[in-house]
C-alpha cells in the first residue's frame, strides 16, 4: 500500500477541492468525485482513473524540496543587522518596542566599525561571495550617522574584496528630503511603513512632536520609488481600516508604485488595545486582502502579507534560526530584532553573545538551539497546510502550542488568505471571492482540524 | 546640491555650492559628477564618493569629519585636513563654487 504523505493537503472550496502540495510545488483544482477517487489511489492500489492520472503522475514523481535549512556548523550568517537606536521619532499607537526612557544610547561610530570588520572577518572565513547588511529600529534614520558611516564603510570592505553587498532598511520615512535621495540611490531595498492616506497615518502613525508627518513621509516615498532601490511599503490593518484595503493598496500603487505592498493586521499589545484598536476580522481581512491584492498584481506589483508567501517553502518565517547576526546599540549579538525584554518575557532566550574587541564571541550552543527551536513543527501546525509558508509565525508572539485543528484569529486570517492566494495563483480569482463571501463554507472551514488529503471526508 | 560644505576650522570661509550645471550619479563603485557646461566627468571613488555623498545630505564637515575619521582611524584633526584638501580640490576643479555667502 502506498503512504499517503503528510504533506498533501485538500480543501474544499465550496462544490470543488483545492489539492495542495507545498513541497512539490503543485496546486490543483478537482471536483470532489475526483479528490476522493485520488485519496483512495494514493492510499491503494486501486486503479487510477485515466482524468486524474496527470495530477496522481504529478504527485507520485515530483521531488519534494525540503526548506532551506541554514548550515548546521558554522555561522554563515543570512545578514548583518545592526541596530543604530532603540529610539523612535514616531509614537504609533499600536507600538509596543521601546520606551524613551529603555531606548538607551545609540551606537557608536565605533562599536558599528567593530561589528562590520567583525562580520567581514566570518565572511571571508566562510568565503562568502555576498554581503547583506539590514538596518532596524527603532528607528534607525534617528541615528542616521551610523547608518551613513555603515554603508560606506561596509561598501568599502565589499568593494575592496570584489564582494557583492545587499542593503536593507525599515524605516518610518521621517527623514530629510536629501538622506531621501541618498537612501533611493545606497539601498538596495527600503521596507517603509506607511499605512494609508492622510487620515489613517496621522491617526495610527503620529508623530512625538504631535506635528503632522505625512507630507514628509509621502514625499520620501515617491524619492525613494524613483531611486534605484525596491521600496516595499507596509500598511498596518486593524478593524478600523480593514474596509479600506482596496483604497490603500489602489493610492499605494498609484502614488507610488513600490516593489510590493505588505498588509500586517495590528498586533493586539497594551498599546493597541489601550488606543482601541484592534485586529480585524480574519474572515474580513481575508476577503479584503483577497480584493486589495489583485489592484497592485494587475500592476505587477506583489502584494504581500507575511505569513501567507505561498511562493516558497520554510520552516521560519522570520531571522530567527537563520544565524541572522542582529546587533544591538550596545553590542549585543541576537537571532531576533525584538527588543530583548519581548522575547524575554515570552521565556525564550534569543541572545547569541555579543561583539568583543572586534570580534563577534558568540555561543555555539546557543546558536545550534535557537535553529533547532525555529525548525521544528509546532503542535498547532501538524496538520494546517499552512505549515511551510506560515511556519508557525513569530516565534515571541505566536508560540503556537495549541493543539491541532484549534485555530486562532490570527491562525484562521493565515490560511484564508493563504487558500485565497493559491487559488489566485490558478487564476480562479471569482472562485476564491465566492468561497470567502460563503458563511457556511467560513463556518465549516473554521472548525475543520485537519487539512491533510489522507483525512479528508 | 545646494550648499553641499559649510567652513570648518580648516575650510575656506566662504559657503560652497555646486554650480548649476554640475550632475552626479552614483555607481555601485565610484560616483560620476557631470559638468554639462563645460563637457567634463570626474570620477569619485571610495572616501572621495562617500564625502561627497555626505555633503549632499547636507552634512557638514565637521560631522563628515566624525565619520571619516571613524572609517579611516584618524583624529579628527586629521580628517579635518583630508576632507579641507577634497573641498580645495573640487573647488580647483570647478565642482564647488562659492556661493557668495559668508558663514
Amino acid at each position: 500500500m502506498d503512504a499517503i504523505t503528510s504533506s498533501y493537503y485538500a480543501i474544499p472550496v465550496l462544490d470543488k477541492v483545492l489539492i495542495y502540495s507545498p513541497l512539490q510545488g503543485i496546486t490543483a483544482l478537482t471536483n470532489q468525485d475526483a479528490a476522493r477517487t485520488l485519496r483512495r489511489c494514493l492510499e491503494t492500489r486501486a486503479p487510477i482513473p485515466r482524468q486524474i492520472q496527470p495530477l496522481y503522475k504529478s504527485l507520485k514523481e515530483s521531488p519534494s524540496t525540503l526548506p532551506d535549512v541554514r548550515p548546521a556548523r558554522g555561522i554563515a550568517p543570512l545578514f548583518l543587522g545592526i541596530i543604530p537606536t532603540r529610539a523612535c521619532s514616531l509614537r504609533c499607537v499600536y507600538c509596543d518596542f521601546i520606551t524613551d526612557q529603555a531606548a538607551g544610547n545609540p551606537m557608536s561610530l565605533p562599536m558599528a566599525k567593530q561589528i562590520i570588520d567583525a562580520y567581514f572577518d566570518i565572511l571571508d572565513k566562510e568565503k562568502s561571495e555576498r554581503a547583506d547588511v539590514q538596518f532596524f529600529g527603532g528607528e534607525p534614520f534617528y541615528s542616521p550617522e551610523v547608518v551613513y558611516f555603515s554603508v560606506a564603510y561596509a561598501g568599502r570592505k565589499a568593494r575592496e574584496r570584489v564582494m557583492d553587498i545587499h542593503f536593507e532598511v525599515t524605516t518610518n520615512g521621517i527623514f530629510s528630503r536629501d538622506t531621501a535621495m541618498w537612501a533611493a540611490d545606497n539601498f538596495d531595498a527600503v521596507i517603509l511603513s506607511l499605512d494609508g492616506p492622510p487620515d489613517i497615518q496621522e491617526s495610527q502613525r503620529p508623530a512625538r512632536s504631535g506635528k503632522p508627518v505625512f507630507p514628509i513621509v509621502f514625499e520620501n516615498a515617491k524619492i525613494i520609488s524613483s531611486g534605484s532601490a525596491d521600496l516595499i511599503i507596509r500598511s498596518c490593518v486593524s478593524q478600523k481600516t480593514a474596509s479600506r484595503m482596496t483604497e490603500i493598496a489602489d493610492w499605494i500603487v498609484e502614488e507610488f508604485h513600490p516593489k510590493a505592498v505588505c498588509f500586517e493586521s495590528v498586533h493586539p499589545t497594551g498599546q493597541s488595545v489601550g488606543a482601541r484598536l484592534f485586529p480585524p476580522d480574519p474572515i474580513e481581512f481575508a476577503r479584503r486582502f483577497h480584493a486589495a491584492a489583485r489592484i497592485p498584481e494587475a500592476h505587477g506589483v506583489m502584494a504581500v502579507h507575511s505569513t501567507t508567501d505561498v511562493s516558497t517553502c520554510r520552516t521560519t518565517i522570520c531571522p530567527v534560526g537563520k544565524n541572522a547576526l542582529i546587533v544591538s546599540p550596545d553590542g549585543a549579538v541576537d537571532a531576533c530584532y525584538l527588543p530583548e525584554k519581548t522575547w524575554r518575557d515570552a521565556g525564550l532566550d534569543f541572545r547569541l553573545g555579543k561583539i568583543h574587541a572586534g570580534k563577534f564571541e558568540l555561543d555555539e550552543n546557543m546558536l545550534e538551539g535557537i535553529r533547532t527551536l525555529s525548525g521544528a513543527i509546532k503542535p498547532g501546525c501538524v496538520n494546517c497546510l499552512c505549515r511551510y509558508h506560515c511556519a508557525g509565525g513569530c516565534h515571541v508572539r505566536r508560540n503556537g502550542n495549541h493543539s491541532s485543528g484549534k485555530y486562532d484569529d490570527s491562525c484562521m486570517q493565515t490560511r484564508l488568505v493563504t487558500i485565497a492566494n493559491l487559488l489566485r495563483r490558478l487564476n480562479e480569482n471569482d472562485l476564491a471571492a465566492s468561497w470567502l463571501a460563503d458563511e457556511s463554507s467560513m463556518t465549516r472551514f473554521a472548525r475543520r482540524s485537519s487539512d491533510q488529503l489522507g483525512e479528508m471526508a | 546640491m545646494n550648499d553641499p560644505s559649510q567652513p570648518g576650522q580648516t575650510t575656506p570661509s566662504a559657503k560652497l555650492q555646486t554650480p548649476p550645471n554640475l550632475h552626479w550619479v552614483r555607481d555601485a563603485d565610484f560616483t560620476l559628477v557631470i559638468d554639462e557646461q563645460k563637457g567634463i566627468a570626474r570620477q569619485l571613488e571610495g572616501d572621495a564618493a562617500a564625502l561627497w555623498g555626505w555633503l549632499c545630505m547636507g552634512l557638514s564637515p565637521s560631522q563628515c569629519a566624525r565619520l571619516l575619521a571613524a572609517m579611516n582611524d584618524l583624529t579628527s584633526v586629521d580628517a579635518d585636513l583630508v576632507i579641507n584638501q577634497h573641498l580645495c580640490e573640487w573647488q580647483e576643479a570647478g565642482l564647488l563654487e562659492d556661493s557668495g555667502q559668508t558663514q
